[in-house]
């Protein structure tokens, strides 16, 4: 396999719901479960389970809280999710220029 | 051929994804609407004091005007929830309107008891740094409209330096009301819309 070879792409990232929640969260530090789901236009239970996969990569912090007595989740990436989103973005800029 | 080509519609999903992001308004305005009225109602009483001649101490009534406004951003700050979305850029929004807050408050108290700057130049003085904390707003936020506020208050800073009667004062109130009241009512407006599409 080629360096530049699709299957090389990060199959956790390589989706179409979970890169949108990782250029999200790149662009902000920590954001609300809501304003996650307009950003991404997915229904609550498709994110919450692309969120789940995204956690258990390693590549996103979830921290849970009471706002009001209301449970409120936000997300912010890991230093791990912020280098596997850098290496997939790399890879597409090399499957450009080859 | 198809593996470029998907890459390319992969990198123009991202960046359509963080545009979108970093257009969202982390900020309620309630900053500025609440400063705003507070300095409008200091500049309308001292046009009544100077043009009618009242005898009331001007100096206390901005000493209070102002003690106001920071227990206003002290009590927001410390009470506030956690914001529904957190950004690099509004961190750094938030202690540059700190710190421009601080050298307002000095210039103009410090200014007036040191009479190093002269009274009927601190409107000036405050508008001018207001120009520049809204100009440098505008590029970390990147909206263009707030670079025309920045301007609109650096045109009225030159305007306040040849304006050394009463009128300075409604001056002031006009600029206070368009260059901050406005701008924070449309922030809160685009907040709670942003917010409630949301949820």
């Amino acid at each position: 396999m080629s360096v530049f070879d699709y299957q090389q792409i990060d199959e956790i990232i390589h989706s179409r719901i979970r890169l949108a929640i990782m250029a999200a969260l790149i662009a902000t530090e920590e954001v609300e479960f809501t304003v996650l789901r307009g950003l991404t236009k997915a229904t609550d239970g498709n994110l919450s389970a692309n969120l789940k996969k995204l956690e258990e990569a390693g590549y996103i912090n979830v921290k849970k809280e009471f706002v009001n007595r209301k449970p409120v989740t936000s997300y912010s990436l890991t230093s791990d999710g912020k280098q596997a989103f850098a290496a997939y973005i790399e890879n597409l800029e090399k499957m450009i220029k080859k | 051929m198809e593996a470029e080509k998907n890459a390319i519609d992969e990198l123009n999903y991202i960046k359509k994804i963080i545009e979108d992001s970093r257009r969202i308004v982390a900020d309620n305005g309630m900053g500025y609407i609440v400063w705003g009225v507070l300095v409008t109602i200091g500049m309308v009483l001292g046009y009544i004091k100077y043009s009618m001649n009242l005898a009331f101490d001007y100096i206390w009534a901005w000493a209070i005007i102002i003690a106001l406004g920071w227990l206003f951003s002290f009590i927001a700050y410390y009470r506030k929830k956690p914001a529904e979305v957190s950004t690099f850029a509004g961190r750094i929004i938030g202690r540059l309107w700190f710190s421009f807050g601080v050298s307002m408050t000095v210039l103009g108290f410090g200014g007036y008891f040191s009479h190093a700057i002269s009274g009927e130049y601190i409107s000036a003085v405050i508008a001018l740094v207001l120009g520049a904390a809204y100009y440098i707003s505008s590029i970390l936020y990147d909206w263009n409209w707030f670079k025309a506020i920045g301007v609109l208050w650096w045109a009225g800073g030159f305007t306040l330096l040849f304006v050394n009667d009463v009128k300075q004062f409604l001056i002031m109130a006009g600029l206070m009301i368009f260059g901050q009241i406005v701008p924070g009512i449309i922030l809160y407006v685009k907040y709670k819309k942003q917010f409630s599409q949301a949820k």
